[in-house]
This record gives structure tokens, C-alpha cells and sequence, in this order.
């Protein structure tokens, strides 16, 4: 697991920012944006495992940041909002993926000229240590598998390194139910490795 | 096929694999594709609301209540004059009276 540490010191500061941008200050939305960029990035790209959706998926969280300012209370952090925004918008993206996947394969059924979208390449993480790139290929094909809230909290922990508390409150659920969550992940992983390894000659 | 510990070993290492990862890094110029998309975004707001009111069933609808409004206004203001005018008539009749009571 990897913790990365945000370019964020205080919590004052923070607060400080969020009210110059409720205030319209555009140069407090571009230190919001510079400084919290690579967690949302790398947020999408982990659930999305895919850099140009990903890329969407961050500029579309940062929009819905603009526009919606003023509904963050500060009742969690502000890093929380961003998780949470970026984890639903991220979510949303999947679904109508497999939507139109779903509709494109019974078009195809009857015979129209739409055709079944293959599944993306390998994905690789920017961040992998070179040796364990085709490792991690596979296993972000099995975590590509994972039902949904298995995949999310996976995915935080693991990608983005946040703690079990936080990820409770991104999902709003509690620690336990993460924990849950997380165990239950990483055996559906080792099934769907084990069966992997087990075939391959 | 492979043995079952030579398999546990595989599986293993393939979920240690993302141990030590770096965090993936935004593209280089996000903050100004993301200033041109709120810009764009901006400029889709007005425009989509100004092609929905130029739509000819919006505008002729909205021509439409426009001219019902008025003409509930113009029935309504002649309606209240209508009823307004027998206290005019009488008031005057009062005024009348009370000058040619009045005069000496």
C-alpha cells in the first residue's frame, strides 16, 4: 500500500482556499486544481484503467468542483469530496460502458451493423515498478471483474493508499463494512489469479 | 498445467504487485484543457437555452401565453371599471347634492 501525501499542510489552508473559490477567486481554483489533479487522476485511472477516460473523468470532477462549490460544507475533508465525486463520476462511466456494450450485443443479435467493442488492451500503471508490469496487468484485469463497491474500496486502498476511515466516509459505509469489503476483494483477486495461473502453461 | 504451490507463489506476487506504486500523474497542461472545457461548457449553457426559446413551439407558446396574459389583464382591469362605476355614479350624484345643499 502506498500513502501519497497531499501538497496540502493545514486544514486552515484548506478551508482558505475553498473560500476564496466560493468567493469566485480564480487563482484559488488553479492551486485547488494543481494540487489535487494527480489524486483525482489517479483515482479514475484505477477504477477506470484506461488514461484518456481518465483524463475525462478528472477535468469533469474538477468542473462539477467549479459549479459546486458551494455546496461543500466541510462536513468531511475536502479531499473527501474530491474521492467521492470522483469515484461516482468514475462509476458512471463503467455503467454506460456496459450499457451500450449490452445494447451493441443484442443489436448484433439482430443483425444491425453495430459492432461488439472488443475489450481495451492490457492495462498498465504509469506507477508499476518495471518488474511487476505484467504482474499487475492481470491483476487489474481481475479487479476490472470485481463487483462494484469491492472494486472501489480496493481500489482506494490500494491505488491511492487512503485509510480504511476515509474510505468509510468516500463511501459511507462504515470501517467495518470496508474491512468487509477489502477481504472479500482480495479473495475474489486470488480466485480469479489462481484460475489464471492455474491454465496457463 | 502447473503445480498448486508454483501457482500460490504466482498469484502472490501478482497481488504484491502494486506494492510501492507511484501515484499516476495528471497529463501535462490538465489546467488548461480543463479552463477551455468550462469555457466550452459555458458557452453550451447559453447557447443550448438560446436554441430551445428559438424553437418555433417554444417561442409560439410563449407568444402565446404572453397574449392570454394580456387579455386576462385588459378583461380584468375592464371588469373591475365595470364594477367601480355605479360608486362613481353615486358618489357624484353625493357631491352634486352636497353642493347644491351647500349653496346659500
Amino acid at each position: 500500500m502506498t500513502a501519497f501525501s497531499t501538497k496540502f499542510m493545514s486544514k486552515t489552508d484548506e478551508w482558505q482556499l475553498v473560500d476564496r473559490l466560493k468567493n469566485g477567486d480564480e487563482a484559488a481554483f488553479k492551486e485547488i486544481v494543481e494540487s489535487r489533479k494527480d489524486l483525482v487522476y489517479n483515482t479514475s485511472l484505477g477504477l477506470l484503467q484506461n488514461p484518456e477516460d481518465a483524463e475525462d473523468i478528472t477535468q469533469e470532477v474538477f468542473v462539477k468542483v467549479f459549479e459546486s462549490i458551494h455546496q461543500f460544507k466541510g462536513e468531511s475533508a475536502f479531499s473527501t469530496w474530491l474521492y467521492k465525486i470522483a469515484v461516482t463520476k468514475s462509476l458512471e462511466l463503467i455503467r454506460s460502458r456496459k450499457r451500450k456494450k449490452r445494447f451493441a450485443f443484442i443489436t448484433g443479435l439482430f443483425g444491425d451493423d453495430n459492432e461488439l467493442k472488443h475489450d481495451p488492451a492490457d492495462f498498465i500503471h504509469p506507477g508499476v515498478q518495471m518488474d511487476n508490469r505484467e504482474r499487475s496487468t492481470k491483476l487489474f484485469q481481475a479487479i476490472a471483474k470485481l463487483p462494484e463497491n469491492q472494486k472501489v474500496a480496493f481500489t482506494l486502498h490500494k491505488i491511492e493508499g487512503i485509510s480504511y476511515q476515509e474510505i468509510s466516509e468516500v463511501m459511507k459505509i462504515t470501517v467495518s463494512a470496508v474491512e468487509s469489503l477489502i477481504h472479500r476483494a482480495k479473495a475474489n483477486l486470488r480466485k480469479s489469479l489462481e484460475d489464471y495461473y492455474k491454465n496457463q502453461r | 498445467m502447473k503445480s498448486s504451490k508454483q501457482t500460490q507463489e504466482e498469484v502472490e506476487q501478482a497481488m504484491n504487485s502494486l506494492d510501492n506504486l507511484r501515484r499516476a500523474e495528471a497529463p501535462p497542461f490538465f489546467y488548461t484543457r480543463l479552463m477551455a472545457r468550462l469555457d466550452r461548457s459555458e458557452a453550451t449553457i447559453w447557447s443550448r437555452s438560446m436554441s430551445f426559446l428559438s424553437r418555433p413551439t417554444v417561442s409560439l407558446g410563449l407568444l402565446f401565453l404572453f397574449l392570454l396574459m394580456n387579455g386576462y389583464l385588459i378583461l380584468n382591469r375592464i371588469g373591475s371599471e365595470d364594477d367601480q362605476s355605479p360608486v362613481g355614479t353615486e358618489y357624484v350624484a353625493q357631491q352634486i347634492s352636497y353642493f347644491d345643499n351647500s349653496t346659500p
